[in-house]
């Protein structure tokens, strides 16, 4: 699989990201296939795309907040998004950055790289990351951002699933 | 009706035969109308199961069973909402005695599907294999609506006994006993504020 590097943001996507509050965040999200966490937006708010977000924006901006349950929540929802296999890495790099959420990407993508099928996608991450502070205490563990049963019939035995938007593919 | 009384409906009119499913995590709570009707603004995308042991096997190789599930969530595909999370027994943190205590769920509207849920002592324990911040929140908001619908408030000492004896499955006890000091804060701070 190739993993795409792509263009950086304009200042525009940058400062619109940032403005945008979480329920909005979680409202586009939902809107590009994050449906497993619906529950999250209360029911008057709207699921509406914003489609000049840059994805990866989502993702990291996402990310954002104080270490309680109402982040950890939006940190699994922006690990789906994050996860999408069509995201520039580097534009996830910037992203993370800008938004100084390195070390939770960087959590998520070694989470990845143990985890998903597409090793690679996170190899590549990581290698742009760095990271320097930790929340291992706080931030989700794998469980979080897969599907899994331990039970899916006779002959299947357990599965378990990366959880990833397919928007940009 | 909630989303987890709409899996449920539809998980029965696909099931050819009487079928008993034992729901824990949010469903739990949602699909027992005692507590459903104070959560009118709490909503799931999917149900949990537990298989207990000894019906483990036959589960496992129940073809009807399988398929009921399968087709359950492909009807229900298009609302985002389905059956994934199956768990024998064995994988999930529970007392040796949450089958007797099991709370059996009034459900008149379904033809073949019974459920039970473990009692709330036992989704406490459950909470343990992890004890992360999302789980920390689902304690506090299960004990909050335990004491506002029967007035029982839950005791770091009892939920502590009870973790003491609880099953842990062999991936979970590594994080167990911190996992569990988390929980166990989260009931003491409920407590001492229900107290007061």
């Amino acid at each position: 699989m190739a993993v795409a590097t792509g263009i950086p943001f304009s200042a525009d996507a940058l400062a619109d990201s940032a403005a945008l509050s979480r329920e909005s965040l979680l409202s586009i999200a939902i809107a590009r296939g994050c449906r497993h966490y619906a529950p999250l937006l209360p029911d008057d708010v709207a699921v509406i795309d914003h489609p000049a977000l840059p994805h990866e924006m989502l993702g990291a901006a996402l990310l954002r907040g104080p270490a309680d349950a109402g982040t950890f929540q939006a940190i699994r929802c922006g690990a789906m998004v994050l996860s999408d296999l069509g995201n520039s890495v580097v534009r996830i790099r910037d992203a993370a950055n800008y938004f100084g959420v390195a070390h939770r990407v960087a959590h998520i993508a070694r989470l990845g790289l143990k985890f998903d099928t597409h090793p690679e996608f996170w190899a590549t991450l990581l290698d742009l990351i760095v990271a320097h502070a930790s929340e291992a205490e706080f931030l989700p563990g794998v469980s979080r951002f897969v599907s899994e049963t331990r039970m899916s019939g006779f002959g299947r035995g357990p599965a378990r699933e990366w959880l990833r938007t397919c928007h940009l593919q | 009706m909630n989303s987890a009384q709409r899996i449920a409906e539809t998980l029965d009119r696909h099931l050819t035969e009487k079928t008993e499913i034992v729901v824990f995590g949010a469903a739990a709570v949602l699909l027992d109308p005692v507590y459903a009707q104070h959560l009118e603004n709490r909503r799931t995308q999917d149900v949990d199961i537990i298989i207990p042991a000894q019906r483990e096997m036959q589960v496992d190789s129940d073809p009807n069973f399988w398929r009921a599930i399968e087709n359950t969530n492909q009807e229900l595909k298009n609302e985002g909402l389905y059956i994934s999370h199956i768990f024998p027994e064995r994988e999930v943190t529970l007392t040796p005695e949450w089958q007797r205590y099991a709370v059996q769920l009034e459900t008149p509207n379904l033809a073949k599907l019974k459920m039970s849920r473990p009692r709330v002592l036992d989704l406490v324990i459950s909470k343990m294999g992890r004890g992360d911040a999302q789980d920390i929140e689902d304690v506090k908001n299960l004990l909050r609506l335990e004491h506002k619908i029967t007035g029982k408030i839950f005791s770091a000492a009892d939920v502590r006994e009870a973790s003491e004896r609880a099953n842990v499955p062999a991936a979970y006890r590594e994080i167990f006993p911190a996992a569990r000091e988390r929980i166990i804060a989260a009931v003491a701070a409920g407590e001492q504020s229900r107290r007061v």
